[in-house]
């Protein structure tokens, strides 16, 4: 049987967003469209001009009700602006009716479907990225769970202090003599500064994409305020709410000495570690790949996510968890984007991070 | 009274479904959706719409998709950029 709304697609600009957030213009137009945290985020976007969209939403024509929304952020890539494509839902009542399609292709029509880019995994936004004429490929991220019970907790930590120390005295001398894991030292940042961004570019590797620095910055500095300040307040007081639904983003510099050896950016709660972006020294892996296990190490239960190869290696053989997968992660670029051989891709590419 | 073209479009249509929704003996009339037709989710509609334009040699304009709730909807826009070329 046939329904019996019509449709309407609705698109809104970075100008329009930051009027609703602000609490202006518009208050009725993003309700039940967007979360308030990711329409801070895609408009924040350093790439971002007032006047692009950034939003597509398919509405019931004549409300406000949305049931397909899409958002997309612009990133600068060889000089050219391409845009990720960062979200994608449609109303679970409404589906099978093209609706998602519908609002990936206006705003890709905007944006010229020759600079769209998606990395969001499922079946359906693959199809929708191959019927606008992309192609898609997929890499893998590695993923570990289930940390070993209590019992053996433990033992696991004093045998992973002695590997990591083990790791790193052959390497720094000053270490042998440290009691405590050391060789190195961790500064924590929410800046990419030029030394570190040098840094970042002279180990990028075979990487795909080269991020500006001014992206970086983006990322360090999202708001990521998910509840009112009354809800944090109890969440805070452990009274009720979930702790776990709170998460960082660290930018985190591996120091051996003075000298920078590591920087990575991960996202962490309270149950799930991602590294997002890893650069790094090949003769200092030891102590880049120690550091992180010593933040997994402060989780509780955590799950643990990487692309990099190395350190998924290393995690393993530390034994801190019971299972590891590897995920096939899609990636869909247009005919005209080139991808050289054996290139890699960090966890953090095209990830809108909200 | 539906033309000729219309009903040689469905016709057509009705063919590309049965491959589309792996149901070879399916049957449609224009007024069934996603909810009358077993397999049909958003990954088999665009299947569906890919087909269509491969096999008439044309291609939806994004509007369009938003009006094509069902088969007869479907038939009806094809139609009209069929009898365009």
């Amino acid at each position: 049987m046939s329904r019996a709304e019509s449709f309407e697609i609705v698109t809104y600009t970075a100008a329009q967003i930051k009027d609703w957030i602000e609490g202006g213009k518009g208050e009725s137009l993003l309700p039940g469209i967007i979360a308030r945290c990711r329409a801070r985020a895609v408009a924040a976007n350093p790439y971002t001009r007032a006047e692009d969209p950034l939003v597509a939403a398919v509405k019931i024509a004549g409300s406000h009700r949305a049931v397909a929304y899409t958002a997309a952020f612009p990133e600068l890539l060889g000089g050219e602006r391409y845009w990720w494509f960062s979200t994608l839902w449609c109303d679970r009542e409404y589906r099978g009716l093209g609706l998602p399609l519908a609002a990936v292709g206006s705003l890709a029509e905007i944006y010229g479907p020759d600079h769209c880019l998606d990395t969001m995994g499922a079946s359906e936004t693959v199809e929708i990225f191959k019927y606008l004429g992309h192609s898609t490929t997929h890499f893998d991220e590695y993923r570990f769970g289930r940390k070993p019970d209590k019992h053996s907790t433990l033992g696991k930590l004093l045998s992973l202090k002695e590997r990591i120390v083990a790791d790193v005295r052959p390497l720094c001398p000053s270490a042998r003599r440290l009691s405590n894991i050391g060789g190195y030292t961790l500064e924590y940042c929410n800046r990419v500064d030029n030394p570190t961004y040098a840094f970042i570019k002279q180990h990028t590797g075979a990487d795909l994409f080269v991020r500006e620095q001014p992206i970086f910055d983006w990322i360090l500095n999202y708001p990521f305020k998910h509840r009112t300040p009354l809800m944090q307040r109890v969440a805070d007081g452990g009274l009720f709410g979930d702790a776990d639904q709170r998460y960082w983003i660290s930018g985190v510099k591996v120091m051996v000495g003075s000298t920078l050896v590591g920087f990575y950016i991960i996202r962490d709660s309270v149950s799930d570690l991602s590294v997002k972006y890893l650069y790094y020294d090949d003769n200092h892996s030891a102590e880049v790949f120690a550091s992180i296990a010593q933040h997994i190490l402060a989780l509780r239960n955590p799950c643990f996510t990487t692309r990099c190869a190395p350190l998924a290696q290393y995690i393993g053989r530390m034994g801190l968890f019971s299972k590891q997968t590897v995920n096939h992660i899609s990636f869909s670029y247009p005919s005209s984007f080139h991808l050289p051989k054996d290139y890699t891709t960090q966890a953090g590419d095209g990830d809108c991070f909200v | 009274m539906d033309s000729p073209t219309r009903n040689s479009i469905s016709n057509t249509i009705q063919e590309l479904s049965r491959k589309v929704f792996d149901n070879p003996s399916l049957t449609i009339s224009d007024s069934m959706g996603p909810n009358d037709i077993p397999g049909w989710t958003s990954l088999t509609f665009t299947q569906l719409l890919t087909e269509i334009e491969t096999t008439f040699n044309f291609k939806f304009k994004i509007f369009e998709i938003i009006k094509m709730q069902t088969i007869g909807g479907i038939v009806d826009v094809t139609t009209q950029h069929v009898s365009q070329q």
